[in-house]
This record gives structure tokens, sequence and C-alpha cells, in this order.
């Protein structure tokens, strides 16, 4: 499937899209977020944007900026005529194939197209932000899945047993579970937990469950912060770095 | 073939708020926004990965008598125990695990050039000083290339300490922020080993993001 340049990456199929495949239910969240973060360590200026430029170079073309003069970009583009590259990535683990991205690039192509429309860096943003989206969204479905998961047995139990708590029925009412114990996708982790129905959840599960539950949650809202700011993040870093020296400068001048 | 020297290579993200206390152009009570609750959660991430560190090195078995440590922000200036005992007083886990590891009789060497650190933390101070958003941008960009280039000296002056302090037979066990490219220059005369604690998911965020 090959997307139109218009269409966004929400939209399409996570498992489906070109030029990304990605299998969700191989991948985990853990690695998901240190390959994000991973990309941030190693590509300071670009962070996760690396991947998101290559495709748009691919896809996109129009949306590239290029800062180099009129001059500059002739020449290159004589240079490169009839250049093209292609770029694999495949994340595997152990051998299994979680993530491919196969790009087609003409460079001097892409350089002409960035000539033509200038600086306009909205666009791109907008992809990026949709990227961000999107891989939060993995995450989530992901976590979404675990809580699912150690809930089934608890629900479970609770359905075969004589006397169905009468907030299990409600629940089943609600359409949040199915007779399966099978949290279904209508249902609200948050309002279970922290919500309006968070004071008969607690009575029912197990504390091990509500902790586990809070750590989920708690994982959900840092993915959703991994997606903000990156000043906001460099700010925090610079007061930390900055806190730590004070105290280093200090002690240095104590002895002068 | 040269035979090459082992190097222990300790990563390190500097933790929010890694030293406990409260840098004074901050203001007594800065929080940057977070809860009580929030910030013991965070403290106890940062924890968490300093005693996964210490788990990770003393698997190693190395003979610490042997071993001499550089760390990141730690200047030649005399008196670099007191810094770090300092540190380690305000409550960083970093320079209380170093702590450890000298009582251990590892031996602390002074790592950094004084004066790159004070043109660092003159930069820092222009960068938080500044409040409204179009001045932190222009200071954010400022910050971002004077500080590249402070790191690449930093990184050059450190990597100079290491070939000219260390003693045959010891093993240089350096803890550097991730930011630093020291390990690339340290890989053409050691043989880097790198030590890092992987956290279980719930904490990632809250160090990746501090």
């Amino acid at each position: 499937m090959i997307m139109s340049p218009n269409s966004s990456l929400l939209n399409a199929d996570p498992n489906l899209f070109s030029p990304v495949y990605l299998d969700t239910q191989k991948i985990s969240m853990e690695q998901l977020l240190a390959l994000y973060r991973f990309a941030e360590l190693f590509f300071p200026e670009v962070g996760p944007g690396l991947v998101k430029t290559i495709l748009d170079m691919e896809k996109h073309c129009e949306m590239i900026s290029a800062d180099a003069t009129a001059q500059e970009r002739r020449k290159l583009i004589l240079e490169m005529k009839g250049l093209s590259m292609d770029i694999q990535y495949i994340l595997k683990d152990e051998g299994e194939r979680l993530m491919e991205v196969s790009v087609h690039i003409v460079p001097a192509e892409v350089l002409k197209r960035a000539q033509r429309r200038g600086k306009d860096p909205s666009p791109y943003q907008e992809l990026g932000k949709n990227l961000d989206k999107l891989i939060i969204k993995l995450i989530i479905r992901e976590i979404r899945k675990r809580f699912t998961f150690n809930l089934k047995d608890n629900f479970q139990a609770f359905l075969k047993s004589r006397r169905v708590p009468p907030f299990i029925s409600q629940l089943l009412r609600m359409g949040w579970i199915n007779r399966k114990g099978q949290l279904l996708e209508c249902a609200s982790i948050e309002d279970l937990l922290t919500g309006k129905y968070h004071e008969q959840f607690e009575q029912l599960m197990p504390r091990e469950l509500m902790q586990e539950g809070m750590h989920i949650r708690e994982t959900i809202k840092t993915c959703f912060e991994i997606g903000q700011d990156n000043d906001d993040s460099l700010i925090r870093n610079a007061k930390k770095r900055h806190a730590l020296l004070e105290i280093t400068i200090d002690e240095t001048n104590r002895k002068v | 073939m040269k035979d090459m020297k082992r190097l222990i290579y300790v990563p390190i993200l500097h933790a929010r708020d890694d030293s406990r206390h409260t840098a004074s152009v901050l203001g007594g009570n800065e929080t940057d926004g977070l809860s009580n609750g929030g910030m013991n959660k965070e403290l106890t991430a940062v924890d968490e990965m300093w005693e996964g560190i210490a788990a990770k090195i003393g698997e190693l078995n190395l003979p610490l008598n042997r071993a001499r440590i550089y760390q990141d922000g730690l200047p030649v200036c005399g008196n670099e125990l007191e810094v770090v005992t300092r540190l380690a007083e305000s409550g960083s886990p970093n320079f209380l695990f170093i702590l450890d590891l000298i009582q251990k009789r590892a031996k602390l060497e002074a790592t950094e050039d004084l004066g790159l650190l004070v043109r660092e933390y003159d930069l820092l101070n222009k960068l938080l000083l500044k409040n409204s958003a179009k001045d932190r941008k222009i200071m954010i960009a400022e910050y971002q290339s004077k500080s590249r280039e402070l790191l690449t000296m930093r990184d050059e002056f450190i990597l100079n300490r290491i070939n000219t302090t260390l003693q045959p037979g010891e093993i240089p066990v350096v803890f550097m922020g991730v930011m630093h490219r020291l390990d690339k220059m340290l890989e053409k005369d050691f043989l880097v080993s790198y030590v890092i604690y992987r956290l279980p998911f719930r904490s990632i965020g809250t160090i990746y993001n501090a």
C-alpha cells in the first residue's frame, strides 16, 4: 500500500502503511520507547525526526527545505544527476523481523523540489506530530493489552462464582467486559483506577493488581510527556546541571 | 597488534535534581511543576538506576585498589574529594556511589578543566535567567551551539587527563554524561567496556524526561 501525499499516518493501518512495516504484536513498549530515546540520544539535532525527514524525502518532497544558496543547489543537482539511494532499515529481535523501513530517494529530485518551495516547516512539523501520536498510540495499545491480560483471570473468577458481585454485573451491562472476562475497547482504565468506579474496583481487585494498574497508568502519562516540547526538556536538564555546577564551583572557590 | 588497555565507561543520565539541591538562580521552591509525589517517584527511579549501576560494577569484580575514577563535572582544583563529599552530602546518588568506591580504595582523579566548567555555568546562568519566551528561544539556540563547542573541548581535556594520569596496571572507570563523545575518542587507545543499567519501563520515562 502506498500512501498518497496527503494521507495521515494516523488514518493508516499501522501494520500496513508503506514504506513502514511494523509488527505491533511482536514489538514491545519497552523496545519502542528505548528506540525512540536511542534516536534522541545519538541524533540530538534531529532526534527521531531523522526518520521523518527521510520518509518526507521519499513521499513528501515538497515539504523539505534545504539551507543552501541557489547556486550551490544547482551545482549539487548537476553532480547528483542519475544517483539514487535505497535505504533499508530492518529491526529484528533475535532474527525475528519487527520493523522494516524501505526508502528509495533520488537526491537531485529532493533538492529540486526543496528549491521550489523554500523554507516552510509547518507541514513537516505536522507529519512529525502525527508520527509521535502514532508511536504513542502503539504504546497505549500495548499497555492496554497488558492490563486487560492481568484483569482477565480476576474477572473470570467473579463471573464463574455463584453470586456475581453487582459491580461486575454492572460492567457487563455497560459493555466494559464480556462473559470471558475480557476488558473491552470502550472500557476506561482511568475510570476504574482513579475515576468514578475506583472505589468499587478497589474493593474487588487484589492490591497487587491495583498497583500494577497504577504503574501502567503512569506509563501512559509518560508516553504523552515524551511527545512534548524538547525545549522544556532542555531547560529541565539545564537546571539540573546548573545545580550540580553551582555546588562544585562554590566548593572549589572555598579553597581559593 | 597493540595490547589494548581495558577501560570501564559508565554513561550517566543527570537525573533531575541529582544533587537534591535547588540552584540559587531558580529560587528556593522550584520543582519544575512536579508534585511531591512526582518528585518522590522520580527520586526513587534515580536511586534505582544508581543501585543498578552499582550492582553491575560489583559484578565486574574489579580490583578497586587498581581503579582510577574519572567523573563528569569534577574539576582539577586540588580539593576534589571535598567536592565529591559535598555533592554526596547534598544527596546525589552519583557522588554517593563515587564516595563508596573511594572508601573501597578506588582512586579519585581530577577530571575536568575548571575554566571550561565555569564557562558552562555562565552559559547556563544566561539561559535560565532569561524569562520571556522570545528571549528563551534565542538563548536556547545560543546555548545549544556554545555548549556543543564546550563539550568537545571538555572531552579533549578529559582524554588528555586520562592519558596523562593513568598509572601502569590501573583500570580507568569513567562516569560521563550521555551527551559526551569521549568514549569514541578513547576507543583508539582503550578497550571500552560499557556499564549500562536497563531500567524497568515504568522508570524509564521518569529518568529520560528528567
